[in-house]
């Protein structure tokens, strides 16, 4: 698959957390590619706890949001705390609308909070590989190089 | 009040369905709803739209500016020619799905909304239209 013209999400590492800046309309494509990175960073870098910014999205739907709920779910399973922060309002009462589940989540009302969250729910520990930036995308494209592998999620 | 024209768009992708989305955002900040009513609206349109993708394959959204005495609001009509709903009002129950994951979001999408109708028939399609007043 050509994965050039995809739009991805930026990751960045924020003391020790991986930190996602949620900036593009969301479409299948960019959900399944954002999984990728996020889980394949955690497995390299071993970064402590995920942070989605959702500040910069105006319209998260009931797919959308299962679809991210899904990623949290696997970055859970490899160990790591999650928080969703920079929620809009209107973002907010729709999801609500639409009766996602928000009860399974950690949210935060900005970075700072966030990170504090983390800090609580996980202390920051010795060995977390702290990366410069460049070295991350570095990472990145040898993920890209990698294997596919398949992270197709279904919730029967 | 800035006019908003009303439009048609046809849905066949995914970019499609985004632009649906931008479009109803827009008109409905058109209209004078807030930010946060625009988001809701154009929530619901994303809801809709992806059932056409997801269970018909194509079909087309119509969004316009509606007035009614003195009140002015939007419509927003979604629909498609797909294989139709079987059971409508099991459709309109909360955490009723027939494919994976979510159900069709109908529930969400009247609850969003001030006015909410659909008309399905097996084999031939299904029309959903709603309002919102300002």
């Amino acid at each position: 698959m050509n994965n050039g013209d995809v739009q991805r999400i930026p990751l960045q590492i924020v003391q020790g957390c991986l930190v996602a800046s949620l900036q593009v309309e969301l479409t299948e494509e960019v959900l399944r590619y954002f999984r990728k990175d996020i889980l394949g960073m955690l497995h390299t870098t071993k970064a402590r706890g995920v942070i989605l910014d959702l500040s910069g999205l105006e319209i998260i739907d009931g797919e959308d949001f299962a679809n991210l709920q899904g990623t949290l779910s696997m970055a859970k399973i490899m160990g790591v705390d999650t928080i969703l922060t920079g929620f809009q309002p209107g973002v907010v009462s729709a999801l609500v609308d639409l009766v996602v589940d928000l009860d399974s989540i950690n949210a935060a009302l900005d970075l700072d909070d966030a990170l504090q969250l983390i800090n609580n729910l996980r202390p920051l520990h010795q060995d977390v590989e702290l990366l410069p930036e460049n070295s991350l995308q570095e990472k990145l494209k040898e993920l890209d190089e990698s294997v596919e592998f398949n992270l197709d999620f279904h919730q029967e | 009040m800035n006019q908003s024209n009303s439009i048609w768009i046809s849905i066949k992708s995914e970019s499609d369905l985004v632009r649906s989305i931008v479009e109803a955002k827009k008109i409905a900040q058109g209209i004078g709803f807030d930010h946060n009513s625009s988001q809701r609206i154009a929530t619901a349109v994303s809801e809709l739209a992806r059932n056409i993708l997801k269970y018909a394959g194509k079909g087309e959204v119509v969004i316009a500016p509606i007035q009614e005495g003195k009140r002015v609001g939007i419509q927003i009509v979604v629909q498609d020619r797909g294989p139709g709903i079987a059971d409508v009002k099991q459709a309109m129950a909360d955490y009723f799905s027939s494919s994976g994951t979510l159900g069709l979001g109908l529930p969400g999408v009247k609850r969003m909304m001030d006015e909410f109708e659909i008309n399905s028939v097996i084999g031939k399609g299904t029309k959903v239209t709603i309002k919102k007043w300002r």
